[in-house]
């Protein structure tokens, strides 16, 4: 079986895995980074949402091959020195999770959303697709506005 | 004992792609052929006929359907087991432990004194995790290659194989007078529920409710019109199908009190009143009309509003506890949305108040997504939906922008319940804002299917 580097979370990694392994599995079967969810390995519900070159991407349909040489963020990677993303500090702040399974996917998403659109409109924030099935999309909405204000 | 084929690989991935591998000649299916009309035909033939003849008075009546709806966790069916000869460990997220022991000491030869359950911490499920089903098999696998057995489900066969909210049908007839509502009747018909998950079938059975079936003891203890409406009379037909079904966050409410909601607007049309008004006039109690109240005035009821967009609102009082929901529904596109919700609760004695508010929040968002997207077809004898790409449960463009949530004073000293207080009236709303913006009787849910 081939190996794979890459960078995850700040380091470097190396794996042996079927080029075609998903990431999701990778990272969670073999490594142990177990923040992005699987909840439908086919890119629609997104709680596997992480950042590829600073990119959101639904790890689960992402190979490991073509992930190789590139830099793999994912929620255990997002707060910097000790201190929380303002995303996340904003999603405590307004107590959004309930179950939580989906969370670390929304923040990801939201957390590349706000690095190229400071002040998201609410056609902005409804063009995130990320499925919450406890329904909290509305404590997202006054997060992401929280957090932009913030940044 | 017949082990189902499974494939076993250090990685979930490495498992899934095995399972092509595996030689299966299938058997028949439990409901083969069965599709959605098929069940439909047979709960509509399984009404209990009313028992007031409308020849002596003025009438509204109304024929309602509800599809089957998937529970959709976003964590799929999972556990870990290791089974030896004399002992088992679970590791599981349950809502019933005793009932998992029970299952899995039954499946695997076991006493349950033999059965160790470790509950772990599990994605919402919304009524799922009460079954045992990921369990059991773990451990039937576990057992049968002398090995521990991580198991998940993938989505599809969650969502085609795992437990389904029953479909429903529903009857509704109230006679009314110049003044007065006279009669109300309603006959719902739904495929039985498997109520055998936790020990509240055998609990309700002791209580002297299980009679003459636990399903409709517990719908005779659920289910209760909340307004003065004369002679009322409301009865469940249940139709056993070999389908896996289970309860559904509020189990029969969401849809007995939405088809209920929806048939007292259409009363108050009839008798030339306002739906709030009428509400008002017909609740009970002084804290039924406060929640009431409380939507109406935080909510703006009645403020004027665009063609083909408007209010709507829904009230349900269970568990000890009383909600009211408003929401602002615009139908001017294809996707109808609703833009605004507004709820009040009374719980008795909120104990965690922006908890108590998010539950309501979520409650809306189910209620959203019942009443105009999200079901599961029955087509010759498998569902169709295989995962959240046609399983349309709302998102965040289906979501309103605003959700308001009012917590009504401490008026006891206990609590009631909360969780799923606020899916019915919020399915009520919702339905009864499409109703009024788009001037149709809405009649099966989802609206969009």
């Amino acid at each position: 079986m081939p190996t794979y580097a890459f960078t995850l979370n700040g380091n470097p990694v190396s794996v042996t895995a079927p080029a075609d392994m998903p990431l999701l599995w990778v990272l969670r079967d073999q490594l142990g980074i177990t923040g992005p969810k699987y909840g439908c390995g086919v890119g629609v519900c997104r709680a596997c949402t992480s950042h590829i070159n600073g990119q959101p991407a639904q790890i689960c349909t992402v190979t490991i091959s073509q992930a190789a040489g590139k830099n793999v963020v994912t929620i255990e990677g997002l707060a910097k020195n000790g201190r929380l993303h303002p995303v996340q500090q904003a999603w405590l702040d307004d107590d959004v999770a309930q179950c939580g399974y989906c969370q670390p996917g929304q923040i990801m998403q939201a957390a590349a959303m706000l690095k190229t659109n400071k002040t998201p409109t609410d056609a902005d924030i409804d063009g995130i697709m990320n499925v919450c099935r406890c329904g909290t999309y509305c404590r997202i909405r006054t997060a992401i506005k929280r957090a932009a204000a913030a940044m | 004992m017949a082990i189902s084929p499974f494939a076993s690989r250090e990685t979930f991935d490495q498992a899934m792609k095995a399972v092509p591998a595996l030689a299966v000649s299938w058997g028949a299916g439990s409901v083969d052929g069965v599709s959605d009309a098929d069940v439909k035909a047979k709960l509509t033939s399984a009404i209990a006929p009313f028992a007031v003849p409308p020849l002596l008075a003025q009438y509204v009546e109304g024929t309602f359907d509800f599809a089957f709806v998937n529970h959709a966790p976003m964590e799929v069916g999972s556990a870990v087991a290791d089974v030896h000869s004399n002992s088992a460990e679970i590791w599981l997220a349950t809502k019933s432990p005793t009932g998992a022991q029970s299952a899995v000491a039954g499946a695997v030869g076991l006493q349950p004194a033999q059965v160790t359950v470790h509950v772990v911490r599990g994605g919402g499920s919304f009524g799922r995790r009460i079954y045992s089903d990921p369990a059991v098999e773990a451990a039937q696998v576990s057992q049968a290659i002398g090995q521990p057995i991580r198991l998940m489900w993938t989505r599809n066969d969650d969502m085609r194989h795992g437990r389904m909210r029953p479909r429903s049908h529903h009857q509704l007839r109230a006679t009314y007078s110049s003044s007065d509502v006279l009669s109300y009747e309603h006959r719902m018909a739904s495929v039985a529920v498997d109520f055998t998950g936790s020990g509240a079938g055998q609990a309700l059975i002791d209580a002297g409710y299980g009679s003459p079936t636990v399903g409709t003891g517990f719908f005779q203890l659920s289910e209760a019109c909340p307004y003065n409406f004369g002679a009322v009379t409301e009865t469940l037909s249940e139709v056993p199908y070999q389908l896996p079904t289970g309860t559904w966050r509020s189990v029969y409410s969401a849809q007995a009190r939405t088809a209920e909601e929806i048939i007292v607007d259409e009363l108050a049309r009839v008798m030339g009143k306002d739906p709030v008004a009428f509400r008002l006039e017909f609740l009970k109690t002084d804290a039924e009309r406060a929640v009431l109240n409380k939507v109406v005035s935080a909510g703006g009821w009645g403020r004027p509003m665009a063609a083909r967009t408007a209010q709507g609102v829904g009230f349900h009082a269970e568990y000890r506890s009383l909600s009211a929901c408003l929401v602002e529904i615009d139908c001017t596109a294809s996707t109808p949305r609703v833009t605004k919700a507004v709820v009040a609760v009374d719980v008795g004695l909120p104990v965690n108040p922006k908890g108590l508010q998010a539950q309501a929040m979520g409650s809306v968002i189910d209620g959203i997504s019942t009443i105009l997207s999200a079901g599961n077809h029955l087509d010759n004898g498998a569902f169709r939906e295989g995962s959240y790409q046609d399983f349309l449960y709302a998102r965040q463009a289906n979501a309103p922008l605003s959700c308001d949530v009012y917590v009504m004073p401490a008026t006891r000293s206990s609590p009631g319940g909360a969780g799923e207080l606020t899916v019915p009236a919020a399915a009520a709303a919702v339905a009864n804002a499409y109703a009024r913006a788009t001037s149709t009787k809405p009649r099966s849910f989802p609206i969009n299917f």
